[in-house]
């Protein structure tokens, strides 16, 4: 049986040998550390709930590889309605961990490299397709979580790969030999790369022949020597070292990013998956990015859905749930979360086989996806805090409330609506902060308008897809202009 | 070799479907008939506005013979760019033409 429990997969990590920093240290325990578990939680959750049987039809499938049960997450698309399952189960698992779970990066790099590897073998003559397929047999029949690693620091953004006055800017070949090659460079805000057993690294640009050493893509175990994780900093991140259920908001999970460098790393040969085939990194980088924008369409509409849940619970706790413009501020909260939906599902429909049979989805509609999220959360959270009330953000600590002498006047000062305690009053304000401005709005803001490309890269992409020609022809038939041939 | 055309239904198309089947008419030298039921063809042309491919071998009934599916700027869900299309598409009508052996 190809699916590990929950607990196998936190045995796992920690067997890893992870060279991991945080606020100036090495971490020698990550599995246990207090800022990093929640997010260690979140993904645990992908493997709990294949477990569930109230889950599993929508967490797992059978593979298209080897027939076994799988996570869909290390799953090829095969149809339409496995990339509108995807959508679905993304959904859920930001309906139950309220936060970015971290497993879409790597599903929906091995998707785009299926297609691409073995249409750059056909085209090139290459032989990266067998290596990718053997490195995702071996994921899907381990149940691993794989980093989908694309985006460089970058540097001067202005100036290309090979024109930035440091080279390692964008993570490029250093060297190759009979066995493999050897990589610099480092990848930036690295969802859940510390919770990943594997890191599968593609170009984050359109590379031209003067920047093929940059034109690199592979995986290769999250453990391999020369690699180091340093951790990114979320608001209000230290919350969770002081060991209080409320103030953090959401306890039990998290997200993840981490600053990744590889300091001349090798990489056997069989890992190699693209190396210095510029002509196709753009199709690389675009089908990466059309799938993860897509699953913008699911994540964040779960989480959406409990930020909505809180903001109509907060207007019940403050007696204020039956006031018009909160019912009507609800009624657009949940608009605004349907149409990101609608986008997710609706690309996926218009899904599409490519020649290694691998589904993708509808580039333009995946661009009007992740264009819309670029705002409509944003939307969504400036309404919750409406409905909330100040006091998410002026709210005394869980020390002062527990406290004998001060908490029996937050006890009676901040309560609400008769028959509702206090403390849940406090809980919900803590989980509407935390989603809006603390740990999770790393997630649900500022991953909504930069993942999976920054607004204007889903306008250029809109450019490029929408038949603007055919739009004027109809005009000009229905004008009386031209003729209806 | 008789070869039909099957239209999708045109909905949000990227492509002119028509006047590609009209050049190739026009390139191959012989006609290309609108799929019937009975018509009975060796090749069939999927004709797709888009990349969903809403007609297809998998989903077309009745159809017959060899099938290539044109679906936006793709044949056979390869990516080709509007200045390949009818290039490559008569390129692969005619490889199918080079192999074909009529019954009678
Ligand atoms: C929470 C979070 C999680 C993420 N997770 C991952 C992950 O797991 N894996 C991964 O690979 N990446 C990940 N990313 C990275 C994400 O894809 C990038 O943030 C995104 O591509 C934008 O890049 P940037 O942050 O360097 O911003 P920049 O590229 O610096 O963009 C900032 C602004 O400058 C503009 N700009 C940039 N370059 C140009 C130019 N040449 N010309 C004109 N305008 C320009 C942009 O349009 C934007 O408005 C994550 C990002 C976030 C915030």
């Amino acid at each position: 049986m190809a699916l590990k429990t929950a607990e196998k997969y936190l045995e796992s990590l920690r067997k890893l040998d992870l060279k991991v920093w945080m606020f100036g240290e090495k971490v020698q325990n990550i599995v246990d550390h207090p800022v990093i578990r929640p997010s260690i939680n979140s993904v645990a959750k992908t493997y709990e709930l294949a477990q569930n049987d109230a889950h599993s039809s929508l967490m797992t499938v059978a593979s298209s590889l080897s027939g076994e049960r799988i996570n869909r997450f290390t799953h090829l698309h095969q149809s339409a309605g496995d990339l509108v399952n995807k959508v679905k189960m993304q959904r859920l698992m930001g309906q139950k961990t309220a936060t970015c779970f971290q497993r879409c990066v790597g599903m929906d790099a091995i998707n785009a490299l299926d297609s691409v590897t073995y249409e750059m073998d056909l085209k090139l003559g290459t032989k990266y397709h067998a290596n990718f397929r053997s490195f995702l047999r071996y994921i899907q029949d381990n149940d691993l979580v794989v980093d989908g690693a694309m985006t460089d620091p970058k540097g001067d953004r202005s100036l290309r790969p090979s024109q930035q006055p440091d080279p390692d800017m964008y993570l490029r070949i250093v060297s190759q030999n009979s066995d493999g090659i050897v990589v610099r460079g480092a990848k930036a805000h690295q969802t859940g790369a510390i919770n990943s057993h594997e890191i599968c690294i593609m170009p984050t640009v359109a590379m031209t022949e003067a920047d093929k050493d940059y034109a690199v893509s592979f995986a290769i175990p999250s453990d391999s020597s020369g690699i180091t994780y340093i951790y990114g900093r979320q608001s209000c991140d230290t919350r969770k070292l002081e060991g209080s259920s409320i103030d953090v908001g959401n306890a039990l999970y998290g997200g993840q990013e981490a600053l990744v460098v590889f300091d001349d790393v090798f990489v056997p040969r069989d890992r190699v998956f693209m190396c210095r085939e510029f002509q196709f990194s753009g199709a690389l980088v675009e089908r990466f990015a059309g799938y993860h924008r897509q699953s913008y369409g699911g994540c964040k509409v779960g989480v959406g859905d409990v930020l909505i849940g809180a903001a109509a619970q907060m207007a019940e706790y403050n007696g204020a749930a039956g006031a018009s413009h909160v019912k009507d501020k609800i009624i657009e909260m949940i608009h605004l979360n349907e149409t990101l939906y609608s986008c997710g599902i609706a690309c996926s429909c218009q899904g599409h086989r490519t020649p290694s049979g691998t589904y993708l989805i509808d580039m333009l509609l995946a661009n009007v996806c992740k264009q819309n999220v670029t705002r409509y959360p944003y939307e969504i959270a400036r309404l919750a805090e409406d409905i909330a009330g100040g006091l998410m953000v002026t709210m005394p600590s869980e020390k002062d409330f527990r406290h004998p002498e001060i908490g029996p006047y937050i006890e009676k000062y901040l309560k609400g609506v008769a028959g509702v305690p206090t403390e849940h009053r406090m809980r919900m304000l803590r989980l509407v902060e935390n989603i809006t401005l603390g740990c999770a709005a790393v997630g649900y803001r500022t991953e909504s308008m930069h993942g999976a490309g920054s607004p204007q890269a889903q306008r250029i992409m809109i450019a490029r897809q929408a038949n603007l020609e055919h739009k004027k022809k109809l005009a000009r038939i229905i004008s009386g202009i031209d003729r209806e041939e | 070799m008789k070869i039909t055309a099957i239209y999708c239904g045109g909905c949000n198309p990227e492509i002119d479907r028509e006047a590609l089947v009209k050049q190739i008419v026009k390139r191959l030298g012989k006609p290309v008939y609108p799929f019937s039921p009975g018509t009975d063809p060796d090749l069939s042309l999927f004709i797709n506005g888009c990349p969903r491919q809403c007609v297809n071998p998998r989903t077309a009934e009745g159809w017959s013979g060899k099938a290539i599916v044109v679906a936006g700027l793709s044949i056979d869900a390869w990516e080709v760019s509007q200045e390949e299309l009818v290039d490559t598409l008569l390129r692969k009508i005619n490889e199918i033409e080079e192999k074909f052996i009529p019954i009678n």
